[in-house]
């Protein structure tokens, strides 16, 4: 039990004396990603070695550093040698991994990564491993400050994920966790409290980007019987996963802010809104809150402070539109998650009736640290505007993907360029789609500009969760816009009508345009009908369901007209515009395409060019999947 | 199975999991999420069961059961193949991995093999885009999925299964 | 509490709505999902106006939105009327047949929808506002009529697709739709007479009235009305007809049903709403 900040601090001084004094430690990346990308099996191989050779080293998971592109990740903490990260690691790897190690070397040909001491954000003090005399072979692994990938970055919000164990309630307390909740609840008055987050900046990191603080302030100000505060883990952008990968990395540090945010508000039961779809995610919030009860961080009398505060855990149960406040708050009601007008906003009525202040996983896994470092310091990172730092997702094209956190301001160039290492595969940047299905897509033109909750409003585009997804020429935006519209009309709610009529009628005209059937009136049609979702929806859903039509409409309209007034698809996506071809000099007739082919349009004699009968194809292109030889291509 | 077995079956299920919550509207969707993981779906007489349980009008929780996707009023597989939709899979060739598996399992979106195995259902975001196109069995996420690996893949729930 | 209500100063109740305060000043607004009897939903976006306070003005319904101190409210704009014109477009591509959609749409200069050209022709007459939800829920409060799945796969329906045993027959869910997308059917001459809520998989059976014998309530409706207006279920046994005749001068203080008042009330609403929009189009 931790029923003081003293407590806290001896709890905190004594396992960081373990932490960075004790003995070997291997640690395998076993978020989600990770566990896709085989970090079990490796955990196995992993545990049987240290059993058989008598290592007699520490094996624990730890969450993802955000290197996806590099899973599954271990890393080895070894005196003498401090940290090294090890990255695309086979469970065949391990033998000489450990035999490497444990001879005093670095299994150099899979080392990405070192670090020879820790920085701990929360107190900013630098912590040294143990160091030995440095091996020479640790000279050859770039410290992380100069790695690729993680050289531009600076983590706030992922300041544990990847190094500390999720599941352990005492490496978040060594790494400076719940100094925050301490020092709010003991020194500082809710106001006060309020007015520290107000001068930080900090805004809202799920979607709008509304100021914190404020939200706190209308919250406390509001009249009501009770008041909660909620936490949206309902993650909901397709193709942003930085709050999955907080909770799964470093959950703690949201129960943190939530605490905090609690006694400013004066609530004393919160929600944590988690999406079913996570599994692991619900399993490592729900042990977290346990380890916070059992610790006396969550109960009666935090820090002997007379606050109390309770956690529950809601699952989601798969409804994109959950992720709007009042569609969410209907949801733990027991309701569909049908949102209703705003105003009134959740602050003056929110659930059931009652004042309701509602965050996102990254904004309040920011607060803790805002606490202990101060407002000040918070908003000397980023621009005047927007403070701090940002995650985002960086996925699709680029070669590099993965969780990338970065100061507010830096260029979308740096971080696609610099930090993603530009396009996979020697392909050509078209176009960075920001802001989930209600954002945007941003062209080459506009690479230079900061990434600042205005700027990218500036460019038809919004920060939404920090999806940020790199498209190449083979990406075509037509399809793309189409895609979304799909998505948004699954996801609509159905109660207003120029949602629920509107994205269907949207997703039917791009259809018709993606098939060849597009007619130029179509696209006065679709601005027109942007226009009246946009101002006529009762939620912002549909309000921002037109987004991904009205940018690549502004930016890319050239390649509507190309669908519509040459029946061409730019970008050789749009399957009623394209066709499969053989090249016959690089056909050797294996018959690989023949086999695959679902409805037997492609055919050929043994060891002779074969052939694809365009009339049978539906273009699914398992036969280009399957030819070893490059031999299909799409015309 | 005959229906009276069934019956008993789904009402000590949902019994039993009534039991964890408190009798209050606020505790459906939770109740309904542990009533499917135990039976797979949620049949008729689980929801009535549970509308008396919770005192929710029955239309209420028809609602909010035809509401979220999770949720299924038809029996499911014994394994549920979940499809990424996600941009960045849908960027990296989603579309034809579904194609390939319901092909493969000869069964449309949302739909249950004829032999009870599978249940195909593509999902909005399993939150995996760096490892894109991706496909969670169960619970299990598979990575950077090519068709061509599917066989593989789904062969070890066939093996299952025949054992 | 002042707000200006197309340039005209105007006194509300805090709290009271636009659509409210518009209507006691003879301002027309259209709406298809509102109703008096029933809580406001704003789920139809035909209600919309425009609200500016300082430089920024946006879209609300007034239906729910409830004025601040010194709001500008427009009812009219071209704004507000862009938005009307696509809702009515969507709503005629959805329901071409309906009658009060039609004529909607053409007071807003709409003749057809640029969305259906090449679909069959649909014969949805629902356009989801949920008043008979809303109705049967808070009115009725028999919670008989659901809506179900979402998107634009939302319905109406009852729980299950089947037969509600909630359901009284009091036919509230009928009479308030605009849209005459909900029906009953007596079938009085059966041998146990019944009446059938035809959209809605129901049956309800039906008593005959004890002076005339003709079928005409349900013994649940009996029980619910006796229940709601605390009198006894045998003052009741009779038909109105018969009832008018033998309780001539009681059955005149008696308050309306709900029914007969949400009939009374949308028959001269929907009158009064398309009076108005072709008086202010022409």
């Amino acid at each position: 039990m931790i029923k003081t900040p003293q407590e806290l601090i001896a709890a905190r001084d004594s396992v960081r004396e373990h932490f960075f004094n004790g003995w070997t430690r291997i640690r395998v990346g076993m978020a989600t990603c990770g566990l896709a990308g085989g970090a079990g099996k490796l955990f196995e191989a992993i545990r049987e070695q240290n059993e058989k050779n008598n290592y007699g080293f520490f094996v624990a998971e730890t969450g993802c550093n955000g290197a996806c592109f590099l899973e599954p990740l271990v890393d080895v903490v070894l005196p003498g040698q401090g940290r090294i990260t090890y990255a695309n690691m086979k469970p065949s790897d391990i033998e000489n991994l450990l035999l490497l190690t444990f001879g005093g070397r670095v299994y150099t040909k899979k080392a990405v990564a070192r670090a020879t001491s820790e920085h701990l954000l929360s107190d900013d003090t630098e912590i040294p491993y143990l160091q030995g005399v440095i091996q020479p072979d640790v000279q050859k692994v770039p410290p992380y400050s100069e790695a690729p990938f993680f050289k531009n970055q600076v983590r706030i919000a992922l300041r544990n994920c990847g190094i500390i164990d999720p599941t352990s309630l005492d490496e978040y307390i060594a790494f400076g966790g719940y100094a925050g909740a301490a020092k709010a609840l003991t020194q500082l008055q809710p106001e006060d409290v309020i007015d520290e987050i107000k001068r930080s900046g900090l805004r809202g990191r799920g979607g709008g980007g509304f100021p914190t603080g404020r939200k706190w302030e209308a919250c406390r100000k509001a009249n009501g019987a009770a008041r909660f505060v909620i936490c949206n883990a309902d993650e909901g952008d397709p193709g942003a996963y930085m709050d999955r990968s907080i909770i799964e990395g470093d959950p703690h540090s949201i129960i943190e802010g939530m605490i905090i945010g609690a006694y400013a508000i004066g609530a004393r039961i919160g929600y944590v809104y988690v999406r079913e779809e996570y599994p692991l995610a619900v399993k490592r919030m729900r042990l977290a809150v346990q380890q916070a009860e059992a610790a006396g961080l969550l109960g009666e009398n935090i820090f002997g402070s007379g606050f109390d505060f309770r956690i529950r855990i809601s699952r989601g149960a798969g409804a994109f539109v959950c992720g709007e406040e009042t569609g969410l708050i209907a949801s733990i009601e027991g309701n569909a998650g049908t949102p209703r007008q705003r105003p009134p906003y959740p602050a003056q009525s929110g659930l059931w009736g009652m004042p309701t202040n509602i965050n996102n996983v990254e904004t309040w896994n920011n607060v803790p640290v805002i606490i202990t470092r101060g407002a000040g310091w918070f908003s000397s990172i980023g621009t005047p505007s927007s403070k701090g730092t940002k995650v985002f997702s960086l996925v699709g094209k680029a070669k590099r993907v993965g969780l990338v956190e970065v100061p507010m301001g830096t260029s979308l160039r740096e971080v696609v360029e610099q930090i993603g290492g530009g396009i996979q595969d020697g392909g050509e940047f078209k176009a960075l789609q920001t802001g989930g299905p209600s954002g945007g897509c941003i062209p080459a033109a506009h690479l230079d500009c900061p990434v600042d909750y205005e700027t990218l409003t500036s460019l038809g585009s919004m920060m939404g969760s920090g999806g940020m997804i790199v498209m190449d020429s083979r990406t075509c935006m037509v399809e793309m816009a189409r895609y979304f519209l799909a998505f948004l009309k699954e996801e609509s709610c159905g109660k207003c009508v120029p949602c629920r009529e509107g994205t269907l009628r949207m997703l039917e005209t791009l259809s018709a345009i993606c098939e060849g059937r597009g007619r130029p009136e179509h696209l006065d049609l679709l601005k027109e009908l942007s226009e009246a979702m946009a101002d006529g929806s009762l939620c912002a859903l549909g309000g921002s369901a037109p987004n991904p039509v009205r940018s690549t409409l502004h930016f890319f309209e050239e390649e509507y007209r190309a669908h519509i007034e040459e029946r061409r698809c730019p970008a050789r996506v749009c399957k009623a515009l394209i066709e499969y071809q053989v090249v016959r000099e690089s056909c050797t007739g294996c018959g690989a395409c023949a086999r695959v082919c679902p409805v037997k349009a492609a055919f050929g004699k043994k060891k002779a060019p074969h052939e694809i009968n365009n009339g049978l194809c539906t273009r699914c292109g398992l036969c280009a999947d399957a030819c070893k030889f490059k031999a299909i291509k799409v015309a | 199975m005959n229906n009276y077995s069934e019956n008993a079956r789904v009402n000590s299920a949902v019994t039993g999991v009534l039991g964890r919550y408190p009798d209050e509207p606020a505790s459906l969707i939770g109740v309904l999420q542990d009533v499917q993981e135990e039976l797979h779906y949620l049949p008729r007489v689980a929801l009535e069961q549970i509308a008396h349980g919770l005192s929710v009008p029955r239309n209420q929780v028809y609602h909010v059961a035809t509401f979220f996707k999770a949720f299924s009023l038809t029996p499911r597989g014994r394994h549920t193949i979940h499809i990424c939709c996600g941009t960045a899979c849908h960027l990296k060739g989603a579309g034809m991995i579904a194609e390939a598996i319901q092909s493969t399992l000869k069964t449309g979106d949302g739909e249950t093999t004829e032999d009870g195995s599978f249940t195909v259902q593509t999902v909005r975001c399993l939150g995996c885009c760096s490892l894109a196109p991706a496909i969670m069995i169960d619970r299990e996420v598979y990575g950077e999925v090519v068709p061509r690996a599917l066989r593989r893949i789904l062969g070890k729930y066939w093996e299952a299964e025949s054992a | 509490m002042q707000f200006s209500l197309n340039g005209r100063n105007i006194a509300a109740e805090p709290g009271e709505t636009v659509l409210s305060v518009a209507r006691k000043n003879g301002v027309f607004i259209p709406t298809l999902c509102h109703h008096d009897a029933v809580s406001p939903s704003g789920a139809c976006r035909l209600c919309v106006v425009q609200v500016s306070s300082g430089e920024r003005s946006r879209i609300v319904s007034s239906c729910l939105y409830a004025p601040s101190e010194n709001d500008r409210v427009e009812t009219d704009t071209e704004r507000v009327r862009k938005v009307r014109r696509m809702v009515l477009e969507l709503l005629l591509a959805r329901c071409p047949t309906v009658e009060l959609i039609r004529d909607l749409a053409r007071a807003y200069g709409i003749q057809r929808s640029r969305f259906t050209d090449g679909a069959g022709p649909s014969e949805e007459r629902c356009v989801l506002c949920g008043l008979c939800v809303r109705v049967c829920d808070e009115v009725v409060g028999r919670h008989a009529i659901s809506h179900a799945k979402r998107g634009i796969q939302r319905k109406i329906t009852t729980a299950f697709d089947t037969q509600a045993d909630e359901c009284i027959g009091c036919g509230a869910c009928v009479r308030i739709c605009p849209t005459g997308a909900l029906h009953y059917e007596d079938l009085p001459e059966q041998k146990q007479p019944e009446r059938v809520m035809v959209e809605l998989h129901t049956r309800v059976p039906l008593v005959r009235c004890s002076d005339c014998g003709r079928a005409f309530a349900s013994p649940a409706l009996f029980e619910h009305v006796s229940k709601s207006v605390n009198v006894p279920p045998t003052t009741l046994a009779a038909c109105p007809a018969c009832r008018s005749k033998s309780f001539a001068a009681t059955a005149a203080q008696n308050p309306p049903s709900a029914p007969a008042f949400a009939r009374a009330h949308a028959r001269t609403y929907q009158s009064q709403l398309l009076a108005s929009i072709n008086e202010e189009s022409s």
